[in-house]
């Protein structure tokens, strides 16, 4: 509940005579040039329109539910909040699912072949630790994730646009020094993919049940402090 | 009842919050803090850290992408 002095003082600093610009044109004028590129795609590039949409899809969804891969895992920490954690696991079991269906029906047709499955199968190792620590520190100072980078930069910041030239320099000097990475640590890594050496069925829902305890844990968690 | 301001324009995420708790540990029960942030994450984030420890909290978005929250120290 607000008490009294704090809704005097709200209404005492209200700017008087102050009216927003309305925003309305522009945004008409920026679906206008959404749906113009949309079309000019369709006709030459089937894939990059399909691609275009979902796009704007995720951004919009992005903006909207707040949703911000940094917040979930620095907000329990900080603040002890753990939903933007729990929404993420949430998000890691429904794509399980999902992927299992993909990778399933492909199985059954393939050999199982690390480049070929969909979904990236890849090696894991302490090369994964190291990018995954510096990728965690950087994201904390730069407030945002890729995807929060980008969400925000379309919402107006001016300081994601550093962040972003900061992104690509440093994709820039990864890209360079793969070779380093790759010759000590990745090429010797092994690559597990689970499905080789359990039944298929028994990974996912092992998978699930693992997350799903993370996601006990999480509100256990918040609801201690 | 005292009223004091903190400025967080240009501050990311978690800056913001973090100042706020610093600030209001200074304060007397009742005091008032106005924090003024130009951050959209700001309004969604303060809502629900006053909800869980029970901070009347009120965002007012005095200008397009620039908010100022009140927030209020219990008695």
């Amino acid at each position: 509940m607000l008490s009294n002095e704090m809704a005097d003082l709200i209404k005492q600093r209200e700017r008087k005579g102050k009216k927003k610009k309305s925003q309305i044109p522009y945004s008409i004028g920026l679906i206008l040039i959404a749906i113009i590129l949309f079309i000019i795609l369709l006709q030459k590039q089937y894939t990059y329109a399909v691609c275009w949409i979902l796009g704007i899809g995720i951004g919009i969804v992005l903006r909207y539910s707040r949703f911000c891969f940094s917040a979930a895992f620095r907000d329990p920490f900080l603040v002890g909040n753990t939903k933007l954690l729990r929404a993420m696991l949430l998000a890691m079991i429904i794509s399980t699912i999902g992927f299992a269906v993909v990778q399933h029906s492909y199985l059954q047709h393939n050999p199982i072949d690390y480049d070929l499955i969909p979904g990236a199968v890849t090696s894991v190792g302490i090369h994964v630790m190291i990018g995954a620590f510096l990728f965690g520190v950087g994201m904390i100072i730069a407030g945002g994730c890729g995807s929060g980078v980008l969400m925000r930069i379309g919402e107006g910041h001016g300081l994601q646009w550093v962040v972003l030239i900061g992104f690509l320099i440093g994709t820039v000097l990864g890209a360079k020094d793969y070779s380093f990475w790759y010759n000590n640590i990745i090429e010797k890594s092994k690559t597990i993919y689970f499905p080789e050496y359990l039944d298929f069925r028994i990974v996912v829902v092992v998978q699930i049940a693992i997350l799903l305890g993370l996601h006990r844990l999480a509100s256990w968690y918040e609801n201690r402090r | 009842m005292a009223v004091r301001e903190i400025d967080c324009l240009y501050e990311a995420c978690p800056v913001p919050i973090l100042k706020a708790m610093k600030e209001l540990k200074t304060m007397d029960p009742g005091d008032i803090l106005i924090l003024h942030s130009d951050h959209s994450c700001v309004g969604v984030a303060f809502n629900e850290w006053g909800e869980k420890n029970n901070y009347p909290i009120q965002v007012v978005e005095v200008e397009d992408g620039e908010w100022e929250v009140y927030i209020e120290k219990p008695k």
